[in-house]
């Protein structure tokens, strides 16, 4: 494997953080600080290509693969800090579009994929462990169950839903809603410590009755939607974090550089260089596991749901910490409200609960070494 | 998926790997106790050509790619650490400084040797009192009228006892009083050298070299030896850490998954416990992201270029991710791991010797940051800001 990145590869990634630059940075502070979704701001990442970059060109996406979409993450992260809005953008277009372009029908794929990929419509998923169960009545399925805390859900068009049949334990159904179908409510945005840029709320389906066309690939086949909505966000949002991880690693050594302590700048201490040392490697380590799990995808290896797990659980475990450390070098700034290395460790706070748990993650990897699980 | 090879890499590789499996791995227990070096395993090694993969064909070696390199040096350190830290540091620490500073005349009477495995070469730098500071090494060269005479002390020196050839740091005298290489073979008079007992990598010969009044030719001392050089020519010292810490933890881990499988408890294999299983999954990361920063250092360096903060990030982890995964493997084995009986306490003893050789993970941290931050890594004021900041403890 080579490690060096291609031209076009460094130019996405370059395309991207200017982007992030110029529409999200500026607003970051004050969508935080109110918690308020910004719907013409999704768009213009729509306009922009970012959301859509994974998507077949003949649906109005960029035909990208896993590692350039990765670069487009990473370097949007860079450039806007902004946990938010990246996992809003995770969801709706790993979790949802991604699926939708690789299991769906022709008809599912047309209606659908454009208005995706524009930002039109928002997508949003009930996590996998939702409890909602789907009944066979006559030729229509009736879906009945919640999920807490849904990414997008709030602003959502769409949502797709896995659910079990009772029938059958094992192989779910992966089911792509409207949210203007009666019997599903969706409540108000929760408030969150962090990623307050995106919007999170509860869905709770009583009785939804869905016809076969809204069915994503065959009954009791969703897994592999489930699988490969999986693979996609954790590389991509591993390489999210990863740019910006390193847009916090280098204010902290801005900052470093002249903020005084104990009456000489903290660069002088010890201390804070191994606190931004092991920031540094932290990094290193997101950017090698993040680049092999989207080159896996692309390659089609065997191996690709490991890789992007391991990718997410070093994020999932090391984000906190890499958090703490810029906190602890920017001192009493650090702690303001509005200053990046607060918010970071808001966002931070809300990996487990937003994306991904860490315990989840070791008993998946475990279990995939072990055979078991 | 990481390493992408040519057939002929992979052919090799399963040879090596087989040498290592049939030959070399068995006699690492008893090499441990015995602390003695198998001898057979170096004649092995050099038939196979290990030797020869780190040099180019002008002196006798096949010049082989980052990722081969990778590949062999942690499949030898997984057979036994001991080892593979033997050969490796004679031929990719000792051969590659060398390589770096040395005249065709060096170059065929000691590298074209080492890189065939026939005799074993060490860069002695550490002194009693002095490790990560070169400034102040005591060891001196002294000009006199037939070239130089060396005189002084190295200790803690990997595979001094047992090599036939000293690649030495030390001050040159006179008004520049800078830092100097001495090729210095070891059968010379004035030289005496002893073992001294480690806790780990115990099939390693290490030990001290004294010199006494040695003389040199004037063609045996390369005067221009900066500590940006020096730093330079470790690196690949660090990247033998890196892989030598890899190959030791993939072991500990393959033989934790072993006993997760087999091992009973409560009526299930103990795989079946989360904090086991969970276990395993952290232990897979951290290697994994080691060899990751390992292979991208490899590559850099086996094309010829300097890997800067890419070998020194790589080797702060793997170094430590070794000492952390052993650990992690007597955990999983519990009260087994604390018995001589399995190799489990072998392993973290081996890891162990990963972080301080070389160069420390305490001084990498500080080599890695100082440049971005406009701080010299050079210069530590005495610690005495407490008291002028208002701070005291009572």
């Amino acid at each position: 494997m080579s490690f060096d990145l291609s031209e076009t590869e460094s130019s996405a990634r370059a395309g991207a953080r200017a982007i992030a630059a110029t529409h999200a940075a500026p607003s970051v502070p004050i969508r935080d600080a109110e918690a308020r979704w910004d719907a013409a701001l999704f768009s213009a990442m729509g306009r922009e290509g970012l959301l859509g970059a994974p998507l077949p060109e003949a649906h109005g996406g960029g035909g990208r693969g896993a590692l350039t979409t990765a670069l487009l993450h990473e370097g949007f992260g860079h450039g806007s800090e902004d946990m938010g809005l990246a996992i809003a953008w995770g969801a709706h277009t790993h979790r949802v579009s991604v699926p939708i372009a690789a299991l769906g029908t022709e008809a599912q794929r047309a209606r659908l994929l454009p208005a995706l990929a524009r930002g039109d419509i928002v997508g949003a998923i009930a996590h996998d462990a939702s409890g909602i169960v789907a009944r066979r009545e006559g030729d229509a399925w009736v879906l009945e169950g919640a999920c807490e805390g849904v990414v997008n859900g709030p602003i959502a068009s769409l949502f797709l839903i896995a659910a079990r049949t009772p029938q059958s334990p094992s192989g779910r159904t992966v089911f792509l809603v409207d949210r203007a179908t009666p019997h599903l409510h969706v409540g108000a945005p929760a408030r969150m410590i962090g990623m307050r840029t995106a919007l999170f709320g509860a869905l709770t389906l009583s009785g939804i009755r869905l016809g076969d066309d809204s069915v994503l690939g065959a009954p009791l086949a969703g897994d592999a939607a489930l699988a490969l909505g999986r693979r996609w966000q954790r590389a991509c949002l591993s390489a999210h974090w990863l740019g910006a991880m390193e847009s916090a690693f280098e204010r902290a050594v801005s900052c470093a550089k002249t903020r005084v302590d104990l009456g000489r700048p903290l660069a002088r201490s010890q201390a804070a260089r191994t606190t931004l040392a092991d920031m540094r490697v932290r990094c290193e380590i997101a950017r090698r596991l993040a680049y092999r799990a989207a080159r896996a995808i692309d390659a089609a290896d065997i191996d690709a749901d490991k890789h992007a797990a391991m990718a997410a659980l070093h994020i999932a475990a090391g984000a906190p910490l890499a958090a703490r450390g810029a906190a602890s070098i920017h001192g009493p700034d650090g702690a303001s409200s509005d200053h990046p290395a607060a918010r970071a460790q808001r966002d931070a706070a809300m990996i487990e609960v937003a994306w991904e748990s860490v315990d989840h993650l070791r008993s998946m990897l475990g279990g995939a070494l072990l055979g078991i699980g | 998926m990481d390493l992408v090879l040519s057939d002929e890499e992979r052919s090799y590789l399963e040879r090596f790997d087989a040498l290592c499996a049939q030959r070399i791995a068995p006699r690492a227990r008893a090499a441990d106790r015995a602390e003695a070096l198998p001898r057979e395993s170096l004649a092995e090694l050099a038939e196979i050509g290990y030797f020869g993969l780190f040099h180019p064909p002008e002196v006798g070696g096949v010049g082989a790619r980052g990722a081969l390199l990778a590949a062999t040096m942690e499949r030898l350190a997984h057979a036994c650490a001991g080892t593979m830290w033997a050969a490796t540091i004679s031929t990719a620490l000792a051969g590659k400084v060398l390589w770096n500073l040395c005249r065709e005349a060096h170059r065929q009477r000691w590298l074209a040797p080492i890189a065939r495995g026939e005799i074993i070469g060490c860069f002695a730098a550490t002194e009693h009192g002095a490790g990560s500071d070169p400034g102040s090494y005591r060891t001196t060269l002294r000009r006199t009228a037939k070239g130089f005479s060396l005189s002084g002390e190295k200790v803690r020196i990997a595979c001094a006892p047992a090599a036939a050839v000293a690649v030495v740091v030390a001050r040159s005298e006179g008004p520049s009083g800078g830092l100097a290489y001495a090729i210095v073979d070891l059968a010379s008079h004035g030289i005496s050298r002893a073992s001294i007992e480690s806790v780990g990598l115990r099939a390693m010969p290490w030990g001290r070299i004294r010199f006494d009044d040695v003389a040199l030719d004037e063609g045996d001392v390369i005067l221009e030896a900066t500590m940006e050089r020096t730093l330079k020519s470790v690196e690949w010292g660090q990247l033998i850490q890196t892989f030598a810490a890899v190959g030791v933890a993939q072991r500990a881990l393959d033989e934790s998954v072993a006993h997760a499988r087999e091992r009973e408890a409560f009526g299930r294999p103990i795989g079946h416990l989360e904090i086991v299983h969970g276990r395993l999954a952290d232990m897979a990361l951290d290697i994994a992201s080691a060899r990751l920063l390992g292979l991208r250092a490899a590559e850099i360096m086996a094309a010829h270029r300097s890997a800067g903060e890419h070998i020194m990030m790589a080797k702060i982890h793997a170094a430590e991710m070794g000492v952390r995964v052993t650990d992690a493997a007597l955990r999983m084995f519990a009260g087994i791991g604390f018995s001589a009986e399995s190799d489990i306490e072998r392993l973290h003893r081996d890891a162990l010797g990963n972080v301080p050789g070389g160069l420390p993970t305490d001084r990498l941290r500080d080599l890695v940051m100082c440049p971005a931050l406009g701080v010299s890594p050079w210069e530590y004021p005495p610690f005495d800001w407490l008291s002028a900041s208002g701070l005291s403890l009572g």
